[in-house]
């Protein structure tokens, strides 16, 4: 009975001591309470959601930029809210947040992969922004009147740009880079910024094989169910499109051997290669072209938008995907066995780049058909392969898939490579001890692991930096909704947040692998006029007085934004 | 006792088919989207839920997957994860890993934790006792993907003894590493829970009364003192059977392993939420949990036949 | 009084005649002496006390815990620098410099051992357990972690005794129906990943402390009540509850009076296993974005983040790993020192 008695008494020690521990500090986030000259009764609390799935250093640009605009608005708190991807996403798209740590890859080698995401009721433009003269000048620039005048759109989308930019409709931050590292005796792997981020079909290693790091698992096979660049790569190690990449990103001859282009530039023909072949022994098609592009338009899938008018434009690419109309009107026609006749509804600059993106690659129609669309891509057995390497081990959810050299590939001889052994690498750490012990072939690093590198006289000299092609920004919602009170709706208060971000700060000390600080919309390093080859984003000072580090303008933007919002 | 297991096993058919409906509803409250993007319009994301029925009320779509569960068996196709490739591709392969590995590390883990456990109470304060403490307590403390990746450093960085990721070709020789870091937990607990109820045991009247008869050495340890012991014991290890079976996620993300731990967490955390992964695993589990349960409760009555009276009257 | 007696009848037949006096005839019951006085008359808790400090290896767990926790309230004021301040200078050419990632320095003993001062921007700077990758000081981190742990670690131990036990005890008791139910409905609560629970509360709940605590609320006590069911079915059919019964007493006395206390070694046990369960249940909650919220930490989160560098930059992870050891290890002492206080056995008396 004494005993129960202790135990009651035990009991209510511990609650005491767990009142007292809360007490001291335990949960409690001490908010420093608005003070100084810009306190008013309301107080400037601002939630930044970001995805804690995304990369180590996600977390810490995400306090970084807490750190940053709190030091530079006394009576700003930003209160840090960490969340899956998936979640992120969901809040960014029902418009549930109020600033977000989001991320965007560019998709084509031209500029309106960023640009056509902030046009009105865009799935992309998370903060809701809305402007006709911009709304004008994309359409114009997609499918319009300036589509055709490759000069004058370049020019166009400067101007469209610079309306993004004006009013911080988002703030940039840095253009993702990967810290690659390349074993000794592995030559000619081809790294590109946009949508095929590694090539091998001209690599050579010492031993004939390479292992490379994946970091994510491969999510599908099946070139309209893919949506991550890792799925992507081996389906580009194994399936060639009508057009490849060179090693600057060009679109050279693959399975077409030659196109004509009609004087409108509206009507491509390709000549495919008689001698490409599948690996179970049959041709490779026009036909294959024009039903994996109509399947694309049927499945429902991510990436069928490149059919439609903002990218490729496609005849009837939009009537189909958003009106219903039937499938058989799409402008792809298998003129012969290897004759492939495409109609636009407006001239493409980068249409054969285009060509060279999976959505685009072709499906054996028999094929897909005998093993089922459940089932097609889910094993080496119900996979096929038109390029330089066949699938030689894979089922989903598997860590570690591996391709091996096509003997019949059309190009065989000059691939030297016997086969590639992909491994799911989880975390930059493991990745640097995997490469070390030669487990690894090709490892990407980051963060203090790029240090720890850079301070290693040997290891230093295998470091190969490439850029990712992805951008990180800051986006505001611009509407009242059940998170934000609308403050951000007030572009001051976005131009000052905007300019209080230390950029070259956050990559030197928390990125640390060779990104680019970034202030324009769209991210240098992808996108070169058809024309003139220049870059796009190649001056990043062109928005230097509404995007930069300059801590008087911002708390200059602040006050205005202030006294406006009436705080 | 054939009435009694026959009667458990209805019950917890019963008990899945709750559990199955309790996981339907909260999966669907999780925030996060079964289809996930960034590029499709709402429409096209609409359609995609029409196709897959979630627009159904909740006990149609619950009616129906039942009824497909029952009659073919499949826990039909995803929606996030690997692009709605069907689940039936993608679950053998992972819990193939997972209870091969799991196994191991259960198998291992109870056999050293017992006689470890045993030695200290047998030597108590001395020795054994005190490493079976330190151990027990680095076991708890320090996680297993810590030991994981310490393991990796030495035994396949430093000396090149098992292969740096794992290796469905060389499954023994590269199980060894993930099975003995996830085995430190349940040795630990074993090992210190043995370790206490022993000692509880020796001090009873009936042990007094077995050596006071002159019983000593190997016969009194098993015939009276762990075989009461053995209970609770039994008790600890069941629930670490599961969790073991079941995978461990960091531990098989670090190693490469494609395992339940890490498919659970992808249909979560990856790229949306999984409704049809996120249901087949849960369902996984449960009826893992159950069936261990239902030989936990029969082990019960074969160790201890005052329990095996008691229920024989109650069923 | 047989002594007594005897001792009377001995005078009686040393001294001739004996003449009684009145004290002869005082009654003798009035005095207490049935009661042992060298062991019993001490009281209950005496004894405990003094059982539980005559054990070193409890009083040593005991000072462990006391330093601990005097750390966790005093160490983050201590070093100078806040739980979420980013130590970064602005040095001499200008620039920016940050205070990330530096190994454990303290200028004094490394000028005493090498003879020169650190070379960098933060030279005269002391940093005990170094700084993180964010550029803030890990020793005020890892106290001001430890008192979330703390608490965490406090919140369990409730869960544990007040929900698992009873729920297990009473299961157990009970048995038949109730217990047949009760067990369905832990396979039940069993089931549904730790995951889905917590994602489902955070669209009820703000993420935080508290939501982690609910969320422990509702997983954590499922693992004690097996304990304590098992217990009490060993316990249940033994003579001594038989006894209980049979003079009457109710359900509530024989479960929480009679059973309880002599479940008390494999519960203390359950207990300290479930502590560092609940810390890193807490951690990967942080990790999944349900836990604690950045820019405040714990003692499992900087285990975590440490781990992403853990070969490249170990000091880091250390440091958290040591303070939860020896908590764990001091929990164990005081948990064996209290278990066998409360019961001792016959050699210790």
């Amino acid at each position: 009975m004494k005993k129960f008695k202790a135990i009651g008494v035990a009991i209510l020690a511990v609650v005491m001591a767990a009142a007292l521990c809360a007490c001291g500090g335990g949960g409690n986030e001490p908010a420093p309470s608005g003070s100084g000259a810009d306190a008013g009764e309301k107080s400037m609390t601002y939630t930044l959601i970001y995805g804690n799935n995304e990369g180590d250093e996600v977390a810490l640009v995400a306090q970084s930029l807490k750190d940053q605009w709190e030091e530079a608005f006394p009576g700003v708190t930003i209160n840090l809210q960490p969340m899956t991807k998936a979640e992120r996403l969901d809040k960014m798209q029902n418009d549930n947040y109020t600033i977000a740590l989001t991320r965007w890859g560019p998709d084509y080698a031209d500029p309106m992969t960023y640009l056509g995401m902030w046009t009105t009721g865009t799935a992309n433009n998370y903060g809701f922004w809305s402007n006709a003269d911009y709304d004008a000048l994309i359409k114009s620039c997609s499918s319009g009147e300036l589509a055709g005048d490759y000069d004058a759109r370049w020019a166009a989308l400067y101007d469209a740009e610079k309306l993004v930019m004006d009013d911080a409709v988002i703030a940039p931050l840095y253009t993702k880079a990967n810290a690659n590292l390349i074993a000794d005796g592995v030559e000619g792997v081809e790294f590109h910024p946009v949508a095929l981020n590694r090539v091998y079909k001209r690599a050579t290693s010492a031993t004939g094989t390479l292992n490379v790091m994946f970091a994510t698992n491969v999510m599908s096979l099946d070139t309209n169910l893919a949506t991550d660049g890792d799925s992507f790569e081996i389906i580009a190690d194994c399936i060639d499109g009508l057009t490849q990449m060179d090693a600057d990103g060009a679109a050279v001859p693959a399975i077409a051997e030659s196109w004509d282009i009609s004087d409108d530039q509206m009507t491509y023909t390709f000549h495919l290669r008689k001698d490409a072949t599948w690996n179970n022994g049959t041709p490779v098609t026009a036909n294959d072209f024009e039903f994996a592009w109509k399947l694309a338009m049927t499945a429902n899938v991510e990436y069928n938008y490149m059919f439609d008018s903002t990218v490729g434009c496609v005849k009837n690419a939009d009537a189909i995907l958003y009106d219903g109309g039937d499938v058989d009107t799409l402008g792809v026609k298998a003129l012969d066995d290897y004759t492939l006749e495409v109609q636009l509804e407006a001239p493409v600059s980068f249409f054969p780049s285009l060509m060279y993106f999976p959505t685009f690659y072709p499906i054996n129609q028999a094929f897909y058909e005998s093993v089922g669309a459940d089932n097609y891509g889910t094993s080496p057995e119900t996979f096929l392969s038109n390029g330089a390497f066949v699938l030689s081990e894979y089922t989903p959810g598997t860590a570690s898939p591996k391709v091996a050299k096509n003997p019949a590939y059309y190009d065989a001889a000059s691939v030297q490579l016997q086969g590639i052994n992909y491994q799911v690498v989880d975390g930059s750490d493991n990745a640097l001890t995997a490469f070390k012990n030669a487990t690894l072939d090709i490892a990407v690093v980051s963060g203090d692991q790029v240090k720890a590198v850079n301070d290693d006289a040997t290891l230093s000299k295998n470091l190969k930096v490439t850029g990712a092609g992805y951008m990180w920004y800051v986006t505001f919602s611009q509407t009242v909704n059940a998170d934000s009170n609308g403050d951000f709706a007030n572009k001051n208060l976005r131009l000052a947040f905007t300019n209080a971000i230390d950029r070259e700060f956050v990559v030197d000390n928390y990125v640390m692998d060779g990104s680019l600080a970034t202030f324009t919309c769209v991210p240098p390093q992808f996108a070169a006029s058809a024309t003139t080859g220049e870059d796009f984003s190649a001056d990043q000072s062109k928005f230097a007085d509404v995007c930069s580090y300059n801590l008087e303008a911002a708390q200059g933007f602040f006050e205005t934004a202030a006294s406006e919002l009436g705080y | 006792m054939t009435k009694y297991i026959i009667k458990r096993v209805i019950m917890a058919l019963i008990t899945l088919l709750i559990i199955t409906f309790v996981l339907f509803l909260l999966v669907r409250i999780m925030p996060g989207n079964p289809f996930p993007s960034e590029r499709m319009s709402a429409a096209a994301i609409a359609k995609k839920r029409a196709e897959m029925g979630l627009d159904n009320p909740m006990m149609v779509q619950f009616w129906n997957y039942i009824k497909t569960l029952i009659t073919t068996g499949s826990f039909g196709n995803g929606s996030a994860l690997y692009n709605g490739a069907p689940i039936s591709s993608v679950l053998p392969v992972a819990m193939s890993n997972s209870f091969r590995i799991g196994g191991i590390a259960i198998l291992f883990g109870v056999f050293v934790g017992l006689i470890l456990g045993i030695a200290a109470a047998l030597n108590r304060g001395h020795f054994w006792d005190v490493f079976c403490t330190v151990l027990s307590i680095i076991g708890v403390c320090v996680p297993s993907y810590v030991f994981m990746i310490f393991l990796q450093y030495f035994f396949a960085y430093k000396v090149t003894i098992f292969p740096f990721y794992f290796d469905s070709a060389r499954f023994l020789h590269s199980a060894i590493m993930p099975a003995l870091s996830l085995s430190l937990f349940s040795m630990s607990t074993v090992a210190r829970f043995t370790r206490n109820e022993m000692v509880e045991v020796m001090d009873s009247d009936y042990v007094l009364l077995a050596s006071a008869k002159g019983m000593y050495g190997t016969k009194l340890v098993t015939k009276h003192i762990l075989r009461n012991a053995l209970i609770p014991i039994v008790t600890v290890i069941a629930p670490l059977i599961v969790d073991l079976l079941t995978g461990a996620l960091v531990v098989e993300k670090i190693y490469g392993i494609n395992g339940i731990g890490k498919l659970m967490v992808d249909s979560i955390t990856g790229e949306g939420v999984d409704y049809n992964y996120v249901l087949a695993l849960g369902i996984l589990y449960s009826a893992l949990y159950i069936v261990i349960m239902l030989i936990l409760d029969i082990a019960y009555g074969l160790l201890d036949p005052r329990i095996r009276v008691s229920s024989s009257k109650e069923g | 009084m047989k002594k007594k007696n005897l001792k009377a009848s001995l005078n009686a037949a040393a001294v001739e005649a004996y003449i009684p006096k009145d004290e002869d005839f005082v009654l003798e019951m009035d005095q207490d002496i049935t009661t042992d006085r060298n062991y019993a008359s001490q009281g209950f808790w005496k004894g405990v006390f003094t059982r539980f400090f005559k054990n070193v290896r409890a009083v040593i767990g005991i000072v462990i815990i006391v330093l601990i926790i005097i750390l966790a309230v005093i160490g983050p004021n201590i070093s100078g620098h806040g739980y979420a301040e980013v130590i970064k200078i602005t040095n001499d050419s200008g620039k920016k410099v940050l205070a990330k990632s530096l190994p454990p320095r303290i200028p004094g003993l490394h000028k005493l051992f090498t003879g020169e001062d650190y070379d960098d921007d933060f030279g005269d700077s002391t940093f005990l357990f170094g700084t993180d990758t964010m550029g803030r000081d890990l020793w005020t981190r890892v106290w001001y972690g430890a008192r979330v742990s703390l608490l965490i670690a406090f919140v369990t131990i409730i869960i544990d005794m007040i929900i698992g036990m009873s729920y297990g005890l009473i299961s157990g008791f009970f048995g038949g129906v109730a217990d047949v139910i009760m067990q369905r409905f832990v396979e039940v609560a069993n089931s549904v990943p730790r995951l889905v629970i917590v994602g489902v509360l955070a669209t009820f709940m703000t993420k935080g402390i508290w939501l982690v605590i609910v969320a422990l609320l509702l997983t954590e006590w499922i693992g004690m009540s097996k304990i304590a069911r098992a217990e009490m079915l060993k316990i249940k059919e033994q003579e001594y509850i038989m006894a209980s019964k049979t003079l009457g007493a109710n359900n509530f006395t024989i479960i929480f009076k009679d059973v309880l206390p002599n479940t008390i070694g494999p519960i203390i046990t359950q207990i300290m296993f479930s502590i560092p369960t609940a810390i890193f249940t807490e951690a990967f909650l942080s990790f999944v974005g349900v836990g604690i919220v950045l820019p405040q930490c714990s003692i499992g989160s900087l285990i975590s983040d440490g781990f992403t560098n853990i070969t490249t930059l170990p000091y880091q992870i250390l440091p958290p790993i040591i303070v939860l050891a020896l908590l764990m290890l001091a929990f164990n002492f005081v948990g064996d020192g209290v278990r066998e206080a409360l019961a001792p056995r016959i050699e210790d008396m």
